[in-house]
Order: C-alpha cells, then structure tokens, then sequence
C-alpha cells in the first residue's frame, strides 16, 4: 500500500481511526502503568504503615532497654535465682533447710532426696522436735529463701510426750533457663509496681553480699637474682 | 414590521459536508488530546507517587536495620528482664503463701482441744488427713465430731469425716481413727 493511498484512508476514516488510537493508547497506559502502579501504590500503603510502627515500636523499645540499669538488672536476677533457681541446687538447699529446722526448734532425724522431675524434686525431711513448734516448722520452710512448698506430713508421737517425729515431704521448686528470651520484635515486659514490691521483699529476704574483691598481686614475686 | 431576510446559499453543498466533518474531528482531536495528556498525568503521578513510596519504605527499612541493632546490642539487658519477669511469675503463686496441707495442719492445731491426744497424723498431697488420736472422754468425741463437720466450725476446709475405728481400752481411754476429706 502507498503512502498516498494511505492518508486517503487516513482522510475517509479519520473520525474513528482517531478516537480508536486514543482509546488504544488511553487503555495501555491504563492497563501498564496507571492500574499496576496505583494497586502496588495502595498495597504498599499498608506495608509503609506497618514498618513505621515497627520502626516506632523498636525505637521505643531500644530507648527502654537503654534506659534500664545493668546494675540493677544483675541484682535482680540474683534475687530471683536466689529464690527460684535454674538447677537443683543440692548444697545451697540443704544448708536452707538445715538452718529453717533448727531455727525452728527441730532436730533433723534424716533427710532423703526423692522424686526428681524437670521442674522439681521432693526432699523427705524427718525431723523430731517439740509438738507446739510444727507450725512455726511449716511456716518456716515456706518462706525460707528459696520456693519450697509443703507436698505431704505424717506425724506421730507417743502418748503423754510432748515432743513429735514428722516426716515432711518437700516439694523444691526450679527451673532451667529458658532457652529463648525474645526476639528483635517481641515485647518487652514491664515490671509492675506488685513486681518491684515483690522484688523488694525478695531483696530483704536474700540480701547479696557485696562481694569484697581480694587484690592478688600477680606481678613476679621474690628476688629478681635469686644467686644475689 | 419585520424586514423579509432572503439568504441564499451559493456554496456547493459538498462543501458545507467538509465543514461540517471538520469541525467534528476538530471537536474530536480536542478531546483525544485531552484524553492522552490526561492518562500521561495520570501514568507520571503514580510512578513519581510509587518512586516517593519506595524511597520512605527503603528509609524506614534502614531506620529499623539500625534500631534492630541497637536492640541487639542491648540483648543482655532484654534476657534480663525476660527471665526476671518469667521467675517472679511463678514465685508470685507460692511465695507467702500457705500450702494446702500446712493450711489443713494449722486449721487442725487450731480447733482440736488440747485434751485430745493425736498419736499419729499423715495429710497427703490433696490434704486429706488421716489422724490417730487418744480422747478421755465422750463429750470431747462429740464436739470434735461436731466441729469437723459443721461447715460453719470446719471453714468450709473439710469435705467429710469418716470414723474408721472407735476403740475403748482398759484404760477406760477411747482411741479413734478419722479420716478427713478435705474440700
């Protein structure tokens, strides 16, 4: 086809080749860019939002953590590992016991270590002593320094005497660490006032002792010439 | 009166046919350009719109790529206070507070009379007692009884009372067996 033939076609059918090429044109850049772009600009939207409050929750979080005092926190783990500690402890919960019993007026006939779970493990404590002191005994060993709770008693005594032999099934609690103590995103808990209060007591309860550190002179010791 | 208008048109009326087809697709070239240059307006506004979206994304991003590392860098502190929160939530449950059983053993020391004499006294896991006790007389048996099972004298603390045994020796002493179901 000619190019003279083709503006004569052009010319005959100019009124609807026209809008046809425009609505053409209008419906690739309708379909290739303006839809495409306003669908991704709507969907981002959401996600520009999201990361904003993510960007805002870590900023807060970072300041938080920042402004928290190392000190403070190491004492405090102290005081609840003091209490509620991550293995079982043996020594440290015997010597407890030891002291609560005689502090109470009883003397410990035996002490067996029973049923060991991954949380817990019970402690049969025998112990003779004066009737009237039990209930200071069981008071005792529930707020000792360390999370003891009663599991069983048996009691007897003979008849006239004033004095018993019981039999207290210890149930010591503890627990590993966690393995996880949360991510980049999660949360960070807050201690409440019930918290700090509870801290407070765990504090007066355990007090740590401010470890005096002994100065070892690690320099050389002796004469520099021995044959001197 | 009103002037009589005469037109006479002299024009050939091929011609009057092309004006009349030009000012049409004069009309319509108007509107297609429009048309076009509205869709290039329209097409330039969202890319130039998606281009400003991307740039504040990627600068949020990095904002958090820092802040993440920050926190990172403060992990200690997080551990920290994850497990003092973790611990202080189970010591919360028990510490100062009674078990069942020293709560059961309590309540009994309060409300026996110190005329009964208990030989032997075992109180389980669910704080069910099993109790073993000298009485000189009845009338302590009875109030004892009584006591343990009035909801009102037992605190709510006793479930029932079952007597296993009820003996009189020689020594004119009844010796009893009760098992107390706690609530």
């Amino acid at each position: 086809m000619k190019k003279e033939d083709l503006l004569k076609f052009y010319a005959q059918y100019k009124l609807f080749i026209f809008p046809l090429v425009v609505g053409i044109s209008s419906l690739i850049l309708i379909v290739f860019v303006i839809l495409p772009q306003t669908i991704k600009l709507v969907t981002n939207q959401g996600a520009e939002e999201e990361l904003f409050n993510k960007s805002q929750f870590l900023e807060v979080k970072a300041q938080d953590l920042d402004n928290l005092d190392q000190e403070d926190l190491s004492r405090k783990v102290q005081y609840v590992l003091g209490v509620y500690p991550a293995d079982k402890d043996f020594g440290n919960i015997v010597g407890i016991i030891q002291s609560v019993t005689s502090g109470a007026g009883f003397n410990i006939v035996a002490l067996n270590i029973g049923d060991q779970n991954a949380q817990n493990y019970i402690i049969t404590l025998q112990v003779s002593g004066p009737r009237t002191l039990l209930p200071l005994l069981l008071s005792t060993v529930e707020k000792a320094p360390r999370l003891i709770r009663l599991d069983s008693l048996e009691i007897s005594s003979t008849s006239g005497s004033q004095g018993i032999e019981a039999s207290l099934g210890l149930n010591i609690l503890y627990s590993p660490a966690p393995t996880t103590f949360g991510t980049v995103d999660s949360p960070l808990p807050t201690l409440s006032s019930e918290d700090e209060e509870l801290l407070t007591t765990l504090a007066s309860q355990n007090p740590i002792s401010e470890g005096v550190e002994e100065v070892v002179d690690s320099g050389p010791r002796g004469k520099a010439n021995p044959f001197e | 009166m009103e002037k009589n208008k005469i037109t006479v048109n002299l024009l050939p009326p091929e011609f009057l046919t092309d004006e009349l087809k030009r000012a049409k697709f004069f009309k319509i070239q108007k509107v297609g350009i429009g048309v076009i240059l509205l869709m290039i307006f329209l097409s330039s506004l969202t890319v130039a719109l998606r281009i400003l979206q991307s740039q504040s994304i990627s600068r949020i991003q990095d904002r958090i790529t820092t802040v993440e590392q920050k926190v990172l860098n403060l992990k200690d502190k997080q551990a920290s206070l994850v497990l003092i929160k973790n611990r202080l939530t189970t010591i919360n449950q028990y510490l100062g507070k009674e078990s069942k059983q020293s709560e059961i053993y309590s309540f009994l020391d309060n409300i026996l009379p110190a005329s009964i004499s208990i030989t032997s006294m075992s109180i389980d896991k669910l704080g069910n007692v099993v109790m073993v006790a000298t009485i000189g007389d009845t009338e302590t048996l009875d109030n004892i009884i009584t006591t343990l099972t009035n909801k009102e004298t037992n605190e709510g603390k006793i479930r029932s009372v079952s007597i296993e045994s009820l003996n009189r020796g020689r020594d004119s002493l009844y010796r009893l067996s009760l098992k107390l179901e706690s609530q």
